[in-house]
Formats: structure tokens, sequence, C-alpha cells
């Protein structure tokens, strides 16, 4: 057995809030006493914008030509240099959450295009010869609740037919059909589900599947202009088969953690949801209806 | 020994002393002596305490260790070898409150069963919404992805073309693949396997397999429900207030005794489970899990058990979500004791979409799957069968008539009623019985058998009464003529018969009867064994037999019951219900009497070469009985009844033996009326009687009951002063002695001949020494006859047996020999009477019993020639005992062979050395009432052991 470290935070969900100190322990195994110089923890919180190749062209986009913006960044030194002895030793530690300088802390994202992901690192100096120990730890960032504005609900009722449908289409060869329903809310809490109903007035074709469908909306701006990028989170399906018609059917989704985070406008990205109501016929045909729904904390 | 001749000569000739008569005081008694003893402390025990309910004596010793319902209560465990897994008891798993269910998954296994092909289609669907997420790879997720991927390849084959049996066999593998990748800690993968069963509930291919696969994939499901709960469960360890040891979570704990690391887990299960991308999956597996919301939250779970089912609405197939409504409602029960709200909700819903079950699109799969609309709505009925029992069982009568007034509005209710008839109370069907008839009639024609919706009705309506019961047999009796099927009609009218016999005059269900005659009379392709039901019935259901045969169609009833074996069935049951109903009447009703005995005919012409002899026994007990029921009063009609019952029943020797004994109770009967003066009527009927057993007896075929029967009438000829018969009797009975076999059957075993024919020559001498001599034929003749039969039997028997019968007859000869016997029958005068003690007669007496002597002494010598000791020596000592006490000592020879038998009888010390000494010592206390140079004395003295 090697010397280990471990970062264990003291929250077992390691949700934290700006503000908040995160407490912890430092946890080293070690077979026989080692000699270091030195023990820090690095607390770190970066956005990490990527372009999509799409929008700016592979050469850019492989070059990663956004720096990641760094939120936060405290050092703490855990221990100046000296020995552990043999076994197990913790080390508590703590670290304020705090904004770096003028930044902002934003919610933990994990996106696409966008990355927003907070760290602790816990490094072990070990002289000039010997390798370094090294560990890291992501911990989960949310705002406060009761600093957010609180979710005000909008109720969206939609009607499809073909009349209804967007894009190119011709009317003599879409079937006919009447769906309608309504969302509760297009302006959601991230922890309440996402719900609303849907009915089936009429349809010639038989129903193959309606689905749910979560797709985020990144936009990451620069000087070069900006790229928008939509992209799937996740697919629920509420309706399987045939179902029956002019029956109420429940909307219901939970919003996934990590991969959602509320509806995020800064001056250099943009992190938006939508969701789609899909209904896919039994001949393969599909049709969707849009809702832009804005997430928050509270 | 020498061949001497000895002069037998009895010593009582003068001296004779009345024996006394010891007269029993009687005592009458309440209990049966051969009554277990243990019984009565069992009453004692019950009336001290009195709420103990009645134990069975028999089952009470076995209680504890009974196979069979030991064995009936493993079954549950058994019969899936899914659940030999470490989760087999779960302390607080989902078992505890579905018992019903278990019960309605066996039958569910035992009635759903295919022999088509099927399918196991195992997609990964749900990869395309995950995609994202392996952008978004962290350390951690990677490792469980790796694990995923190993899965995948095991499975993803398409298994397709596979028995029932393998298809079993996979998902249970399914179950074991779960436990095993649990076991190891590889839970996102017990997940894939718990969604990847719960997506086969999608596929209604085979439709009639849809409810054995759903309980078989439920139970995989459970198992993974009860692991997930079970392993938060553990984790779940808390600190009780005011201590600092770490424990597990008490029965009841709340959600905020649970630490956050375990709630955190949960949510995380959760949060994995809400994200299954297809319906059916997520709704199964979130239920499976459900019971772990209790972690987070206690008022939540109603709301989402109540999500749940709304959310079954998604499911277009109808079959697919009454199952996973049947499930939700299990589920909710189980984990919180959802009343019946849930399962009415889930019922609402199911019967807004009902119209749903006859829509085209499932006529068309039904076409494609060549299903019948009947059968296909027969897979519906175990998860509503299952649901309605809920509303049934529980106290709501408000849900129960809101559901009953909800189906009746629905068209092709023929399902619901089903299900409404099964598992309402009786009493509720019985209330609404009117209305039930009108909807059931308004289902003719509809697609559901509508047979089935009678038979259902008519069995729970047995023994309730209806308010307007003339009404609903007539629309019943109405249906039922409708039916077209042989076989349906007849089930539905097997249901039915208890409630019309009830309600209905004798005339009224003999039109039913009739109706049913006509109805099957021509047809032949019917189940005799639903016909020989219904006759059993009604005539069990008849409280007197009397009224049952006014119905002239019951016996036309019986005739069309084409299969003999079941026919005789029917007549057996009907004769068992007559022999039982009444125990201590006898009929006399000729048309009772006539039926029966047609009855009995049938039942006696069913017998033939095949048949067993248990078979034969049981018929000839059940006409026995029905014989000896049967009583007119009057002795002569009698006798004619039991001459054309040995015409009828020929076949069957217990009935013949039975009429022997009948007619031989009537002579006896006869005799005692007149106190045995007979006039010129009453003499020429008891010789009636005799003629009648006497002619019977020949057809007896066990040699053993004739020698009985024989002897029997003999003496009940000699009761009734037929000294011509008795004799006659008394003769041929002898004559059947040397063809005796060796060997008896009794009871089914085989038995020496021995014992019982001694039993019957002892019966006989004592007879004997009553019945008179007849002038024509000499003294003693029959005696004499008897001992020359005896000389016969020798190769029967043995001739140590036979040896022993002549002692007997010595005895009786002794008797004989008497002046005045010890009985006698009243108007009959016996030897003593006759002869008077008349020297001639008793030399004959004493030459007789001379030559038997001497044939005894051959015997024992003999016996001593072929080595046979021991009864050689038993022999001869009960002849010395014989001598010393029947014979008169004093004449010449008598002590000597007195001395010698002793000598013999304890000349191989063979002897039981204690009767001996007894022996001698009885005789040396009569001593001294003899005169000291007696032969006796004489004799005692040189005695010696």
């Amino acid at each position: 057995m090697s010397t280990s470290i471990d970062i264990r935070v003291k929250k077992a969900n390691k949700i934290y809030h700006e503000g908040d100190s995160i407490t912890g322990t430092i946890v080293i195994q070690t077979p026989g006493e080692i000699k270091h110089e030195g023990i820090t923890l690095t607390m770190e919180g970066l956005v990490e914008l990527q372009l999509s190749p799409r929008n700016v062209g592979i050469f850019e986009a492989f070059y990663n030509s956004v720096k990641p913006v760094q939120i936060c960044h405290v050092v703490v030194e855990i221990s100046g240099p000296g020995k552990i002895p043999s076994g197990k030793t913790d080390i508590p530690f703590e670290v304020p959450l705090l904004p770096r300088g003028n930044k902002t802390i934003y919610e933990t994202y994990h996106g696409v295009f966008v990355y927003i992901q907070y760290t602790l690192k816990c490094d072990l100096k070990r002289g000039f010869l010997a390798k370094g120990l090294m560990k890291m730890a992501e911990f989960i960032v949310e705002y406060k609740p009761s600093n957010c504005t609180k979710a005000v609900p909008k109720k969206v009722d939609f009607v499809i037919t073909p009349e209804s449908l967007e894009g190119p289409r011709d009317l003599g060869t879409i079937p006919r059909f009447k769906i309608s329903g309504f969302i509760d809310s297009v302006v959601c809490c991230i922890t309440k589900p996402f719900t609303g109903q849907i009915k089936i007035e009429h349809t010639e074709i038989p129903i193959k599947s309606i689905e749910l469908q979560l797709v985020r909306v990144e936009t990451c701006g620069c000087a070069e202009g900006y790229a928008k990028d939509v992209t799937e989170i996740q697919s629920i399906q509420i309706g399987e088969g045939n179902v029956a018609t002019n029956l109420y059917i429940p909307i219901y989704m939970i919003f996934p953690r990590l991969f959602t985070c509320p509806t995020l406008i800064t001056t250099n990205f943009k992190v938006e949801f939508e969701i789609n109501v899909v209904v896919v016929f039994e001949n393969d045909h599909l049709v969707s209806e849009n809702f832009p729904i804005v997430l928050t904390r509270a | 020994m020498g061949t001497r001749n000895f002069e037998w000569n009895w010593k009582c000739k003068s001296t004779f002393e009345q024996p006394p008569i010891h007269v029993y005081k009687l005592e009458q008694t309440l209990s049966h002596p051969l009554k277990q003893i243990n019984t009565t402390s069992k009453l004692e025990t019950v009336s001290h305490n009195e709420k103990l309910s009645f134990i069975d004596p028999l089952s009470a010793n076995f209680e504890n260790a009974d196979p069979l319902s030991l064995m009936a209560a493993q079954e549950d465990w058994d019969d899936l070898d899914l659940n030999v897994e470490p989760v087999k008891a779960p302390k607080r798993g989902l078992e505890m409150s579905d018992n019903p269910w278990i019960e309605q998954r066996t039958a569910i296994l035992n009635k759903f069963t295919t022999t088509q092909k099927l399918s196991i289609s195992l997609q990964q669907h749900q990869e395309r919404g995950s995609s994202s997420r392996d952008i978004a790879s962290n350390i951690g997720l990677k490792n469980k992805l790796e694990q995923l991927d190993d899965f995948e390849e095991l499975t993803l084959r398409q298994l397709e073309q596979l028995s029932q049996a393998e298809y079993v066999e996979t998902v249970n593998s399914f179950g074991k693949v779960l436990v095993t990748a649990w076991n190891h800690d590889f839970r996102v993968k017990a997940l894939k396997v718990a969604i990847q069963c719960a997506k086969l509930l999608v596929d209604t291919s085979v439709v009639q397999f849809y409810p054995s696969k759903f309980v078989l994939i439920t139970d995989v499901l459970d198992m993974f429900g009860n692991l997930v709960y079970e392993r938060l469960l553990a984790k779940a360890e808390y600190y009780p207030s005011g201590s600092k040891i770490m424990s597990p979570l008490p029965e009841n704990f709340t959600p905020d005794m649970v630490p956050e690391s375990a709630k955190e887990t949960c949510r995380n299960w959760f949060y994995k489970i809400a994200s299954i991308r297809e319906l059916i999956p997520r709704l199964y597996v979130e239920a499976a899990v459900l019971k772990s919301y209790t972690f987070l939250t206690n008022s939540e779970l109603s709301d989402c058990v109540n999500r749940l089912t709304l959310m079954t609405r998604g499911i277009g197939d109808p079959l697919v979500a009454v199952y996973t409504r049947c499930y939700l409602c299990r589920i909710g029960q189980s984990v919180f004791k959802a009343g019946p709200e849930l399962i009415r909700q889930n019922l609402k819903d199911f019967l807004l979409l009902y119209e749903q079950l006859f829509s085209p699109s499932v006529h068309h799969q039904l076409s494609t799957q060549k299903v019948d609309l009947a059968s296909y709505l027969g897979t519906y009925v175990p998860a509503l069968d299952w649901m309605f029992q809920g509303i049934a069982n529980s106290d709501r009568h408000d849900f129960l008539d809101e559901l009953f007034k909800l189906c009746m509005e629905k068209r092709n209710k023929g399902l619901l009623l089903n299900s409404i008839l099964s598992t309402f109370k009786p009493e509720y069907i019985a209330q609404k019985a009117e209305v039930l008839v009108q909807q059931i009639s308004s289902c003719f024609g509809e697609s559901f058998p509508l047979y089935t919706l009678l038979k259902m009705m008519g069995e729970r309506l047995r023994g309730h009464t209806t308010s307007n019961s003339n009404y609903i047999k007539r629309e019943i009796w109405k249906l039922v003529s409708k039916l077209e099927n042989e076989g349906d009609y007849l089930s539905c009218v097997q249901a039915w018969i208890p409630f019309i016999i009830a309600h209905s005059s004798t005339s009224e269900l003999n039109i039913v009867l009739g109706d049913i005659i006509d109805r099957i009379g021509s047809s032949t392709k019917f189940s005799c064994a639903i016909l020989q039901d219904i006759v059993i019935t009604v005539a069990s259901n008849f409280p007197d037999m009397d009224q049952l045969f006014t119905m002239d169609k019951f016996l036309p009833l019986l005739d069309v019951i084409r299969s003999e074996s079941s026919r005789a069935m029917a007549c057996q049951r009907i004769l068992e219900i007559f022999c039982k109903s009444r125990t201590a009447e006898s009929t006399a009703d000729p048309v009772t009497t006539d039926a029966l005995t047609f009855i009995a005919k049938v039942l006696h012409d069913s017998v033939n070469a095949l048949s067993v002899d248990d078979e034969k026994r049981q018929y000839g007990q059940l006409i026995s009985q029905l014989i000896m029921k049967i009583d007119f009063g009057d002795f002569e009609q009698q006798l004619r009844f039991y001459v054309e019952a040995r015409a009828t029943f020929m076949n069957l020797d217990a009935v013949i033996v039975t009429l022997v004994h009948c007619v031989n109770r009537i002579a006896v009967e006869t005799g005692k009326k007149v106190k045995s003066h007979h006039t010129k009527r009453t003499a020429a009927f008891v010789h009636a009687c005799a003629a009648f057993s006497y002619i019977t007896i020949p057809s007896v075929t066990s040699e053993i009951t004739r020698l009985r029967l024989y002897l029997v009438t003999a003496q009940i000829a000699l009761f009734n002063q037929s000294l011509g018969q008795a004799d006659a009797c008394i003769a041929s009975a002898l004559a059947i002695l040397p063809q005796l076999p060796l060997s008896v059957e009794i009871d089914g075993k085989m038995c020496q001949i021995q014992p019982y024919l001694s039993e019957f020559v002892k019966n006989l001498l004592s007879t004997l020494i009553i019945v008179p001599d007849c002038f024509e034929q000499g003294m003693l003749y029959l005696t004499r006859g008897l001992v020359n039969m005896l000389q016969q039997c020798v190769e029967i028997t043995g001739i140590a047996a036979i040896t022993r019968l002549y002692l007997d007859v010595i005895r009786m000869l002794s008797v004989a020999a008497r002046p005045e016997y010890p009985y006698h029958v009243r108007k009959v005068d016996s030897n003593d009477i006759l002869y008077g003690s008349d020297p001639k007669f008793l030399t004959e007496i004493n030459s007789m019993s001379s030559i038997l002597l001497e044939e005894i002494l051959n015997n024992l010598q003999t016996l001593g020639e072929q080595k046979d000791l021991e009864e050689q020596a038993a022999i001869s000592f009960e002849l010395f005992q014989y001598v010393i006490e029947i014979v008169n000592l004093e004449s010449e020879g008598m002590a000597t062979l007195a001395y010698q038998l002793w000598l013999l009888s304890h000349k191989h010390k063979c002897l039981d050395k204690k009767m001996a000494m007894r022996l001698l010592d009885s005789l040396k206390l009569k001593l001294p009432m003899y005169p000291a140079n007696s032969a006796f004395s004489l004799l005692v003295s040189k005695l010696k052991i």
C-alpha cells in the first residue's frame, strides 16, 4: 500500500453556498512515516467555455480559444513542513467559499460548451526529489434559495394542430390531429418537477410515443461574436403506444442534478433551457412544441 | 398307550345339579367402552376454557409437525428458485401485507400458460438520453459505465423462439444476475437489469402469457426494491437521542432520524430512476423502490403513488396499463397501507378507458395473434379481480356502490360483471341480484362468455337468499336456456341448481329437470361428471326423499347420464344421502322404494367382472343399508319385497346375506308376535321364510358365511318350531364342511379356516343339544353326521384341531346325557323330553363317546408320531381334565386312563407347569368330598408333576 490522500468534506451531499466555509478533513494514509515540505489546500472555481466546432471552426475550437475564467481561488496552508506518522492521519481544514475580486459565484453546471466546476485540491510537497502527492475533489455550489427570486408560476396553454406547425410543410400529406394541453409553469424551481398535462383530442394516425425532451441552450459570446448551441440533456417518455384520446396525461419531469442549473445569463456566456413536447406517430413522423423555460433556485 | 377299549360312563347321571344361572345386573351406559380415554379429558378442558374452539383429537397432536401444511407453507418459497438468495426473509420487506397477492400469483402462473414461442428483446434504448453524460464524464462515473458495458455485451443479443419454460428460466436468471450484481456492489448494473426486466412488460406479443409474465417480472422487481431498501436501511444507522453508539433504525423510524448520507444515497436512486427514458420501466422501477421513500419523507408517499397512477394514463396498451395499475395498488398497499382510495382511483381511470379494450387497434392486434376476444378479455381477469377484491374487502360501501354504478354504465360490461361477481361479497350480490340479472342478460351476444357470468353468479349466490327470487330464477333460466353449447349450459345449470331448488316448488323443479333432459337427452357430447353433480345436488338438497321421487323427471335425468361409471357414482351418492339422512327412520312409500330399488339396481348392474372388490363391498353395504331401511310394516309384503330384491341383486353377496338376515328377522318377529303359538297362517309364513333362506343361502360364495347363515336359519327355524327346516339347514351346513377351503379372506386378509371352523362347530354343537331327533333318522343322527364330516375335515384343519373338536363333541354329548337340558326352545321338545333318559339313548351316547375317545387316543398317538409333542401334551391334558370332571372314575379303566393321560401330558415336559400345579391344587381341595378309598382319591394321590 502506498501513501494516499483523500479529501472528505463534512456535508454528505457536498453542496455549499456562497459565504459558507467548507469544512472537512484531509485523510492521509501511509504505511510508513513520511517527511513533507508542507501541505496546501486549494479551492478553485472555474468557468470553462468551449467553442463548438460548428460555429467557430475546428482550428479555434481545438485551441480552446476562450480561456477558463477563475471565479474563486483560495489557498490554505494545512501544515508546514513536517512529518506524517505511519497509519491514518486526519487533518481538519476550513476554507471560505468566496468569490475572487469582482467575480460572481455561479452554480455548478456540467454542460457541453459551458462547464462550471468547483474543486478542492490538496497538495503534499515532498522535497526536491520525491514526487508530491495530489488529490482533487469536486464539490457542488448552489445558490442559497433564500437569496434567489422566487419562481413566479406562469401557465402556458398549447394546442398542436397541422396548421400550428412551423417550417416547411404540406398540409395535404400531414394527418389530421389535435393535441392540446398546458404547462403548469414555464418558470420553474429547479428542485421541483416540471409538470403539466397533455391531451390527444383526436388523431388520424395512432400515436407511438409522447416524449419530453429537455435541452440546454448554451451561448458563448466573445470578441469575435457569439456561438449558440442546442443539445439534449435528457428525454423522458410520458406516453407509450397508442394512448387514449381525450384524457389528460400528466407531463412530469425531474430536472437532473449537475446537468441543469438556474438559467444563467452573463456577459460572456448564457445557459438557458428549453423543453420540447414531442409526439411521435406510428409512421415515425413527429411533431413537437417548444417551450423555453426559466429555471430558478427557489 | 395300548389300544384298549374304555367304557364311557357319565358320572353325573343322577347327581346332576342345575348350574347356577348368573343374571348380571344391567346398567345403562352413556360412554362407549372402546372410546378413547383421552377424549373425556379433552372434553373437560373444553368446558374449563370455553373460548377454546373444538380441537380435533386426531390432528391436535400433529399440529406442530403436519408435513403437508409445512409443505404448503414452504411452497411459496419453493415454487420459484429465485428466492434462494440473501433477501429471503426481508425484515421489513414487501411480503408482509400482500398475502392475497401470493394466492393470486400462484393462480396466475398456473392459468396463463402458452405453447407459443416468446422472445426477449434487449435493445438499449435509453443510451440516447445518457449520451451527454458520457461527455460529462468524471472519474467515478467512468468506472460505472465500464461495468455497464459488460452487461450490455451479455444481453444485447436478441432472445427469440423461447418456449415458456425457457422464458421463465431466462427471467429467473435475470433475477440471479441482479442479485449477483448487487452483491458485488455493481448497483448500477443491478438497476439496469431491473430496467431490462420491466421493459419486457411492454411487449404483449403473446397475450395469453402476459399475466404470468407480469408475475415473473414483478417478482424480480420486488426483489430489487427490497435490495435497495435493505441496503439503505443498513446504511442508515443513527445515534439515538442521548446515545453515542450507532444503532440501526427502529421499526417505525421517521425521516428526521435518517442520517444525511443515507438520504443522499436514497435521493440518488430516485434521480437515477427519474431519468429512465422509457415510461413503463420508469413506472415499474419507481414503484418497486417506492418503499425507500420512507427514508426521505412520510407525507409524499401517497402523492407519489397518485402521481404514478396518473402517469399510467400514458400507457397506450390497455392490458399493460391494467397490470401496471395492479402493481401500483399492490405496492401502495404493502408500502404504506394505502386504503381503497388508491384502487378506486385506478379503477376509475381504467373504466374511463374501458372502451379501449374494444378498439380497432386491439382487434387488429388480436387478429394478428389469432386470439379471440374472449380469451383476450380473460387475461384482464386476474388484475381486475385483484383490484376489485381490494375494494370489496374494504369497508367503504360508498366506493362499492360507486364502482358498481360505473361498471353498469359501460357497454361490453361482461368483463366487469365477472369481476364484480367473483369478488364482491355474496351478500352484496344477493342484494343487487335483480340488477345483476338484468345486466347479465344485456351482455347476451357480447364477447365475454355469458355462461361464465351465469355460472359465477350461481356459484356466488349459493346459500344466499335474494329478495325477488322468483323473478331471478325465471330470468336466469331464460338466459341459461339460450346458451348454445351444451357444456356451458350444463355448467350453468350446475351452478344454479341449488338456488333453483331453494326457491321453487317440487313441480317447478320437475319442469326444470324436464328441460335439462330435453336439452341434452339427444346429445352425447357433454361431461357426465357435471350431470352427475347436478343429480347429486338435487338429491342432497331434498330434505325428504319421498318428495324427490314424486318428480317424474328425476329418474329419467339419471338415465341421461351416459357413462356407466358416472351414473353408478350418482346412484351411489343418492343412496348414501338416503342412508345418511334418515338413520333411524324407515320408509314404506311405494314410489320411493321403487325409485330407490331402481337406483340400487343401476348400481348393482354396474358391477362387472372388472369391478374392484372394494367397490363391490361398498355397493353391497349401501344396498344392504337401503334394504334394511325399507319397512312396509306388513310381513308378507316385506317378504315379497325381499324376494324381488333377491332377484334384482343377485350379484352382490353382501346383499344376499343381508336379505337372509332380514327374512330371518321377520321370521323371528312373527314368532315373537304370536308368542310361539303359531296359527296355521303364521306357521306357513315362517316356513316360507325358512324356505326363502334355505334356497337363498347356496348362492353365497363364501363357504364360511354360508355355514353361519345355515346355522342361524336353523336356529330361527327351531325357534319357530319348523323342525324339518332346521334339520335340513343343519344337514346342508354339514355337507359344506368337507368342501371348506384351507383359508378364507376376512376383511381383505387371508386367514386360516381353522378358528372359524371351530367357532362354527362349537356353535352348532350347542344348537344340536336342543335339536330333537327325527324319528325316521335314528338317535342323534345330526351329531353323528357332524362327527363323520369332521373326520373328512382332517385334511383341511390338521389333526390337532379336529381332535380338539372331538373333545367338544364329547362335551356336548355329556350334556345330551343329562336328564334335563340346561336350555330349551319354547314349544319344542328336545331329546331330554323325547327320550326321558332312556337307557337305550344313554347307551347310544356312551357308545358314541367311546368311539370318539378311541379316535382321540389314536390321534394323540399320531400326533406323537408326528413329533407334534406340544399339541399332544396339551390335548391329553385337556382330555385328562374332561375325564376327571365328567367321567365316572369308578367305572372300569377310567382311572387308569386318566392316570395315563396325566403321564402322557407330562411325558415330554411340554406342558405349562404352573397350569398343572394349579389343577392339582384344585383337585386336592376336592379330596375331602370323596371317600378315602374312592378311585378319585387314589388317582389324585398318584398324580405328580
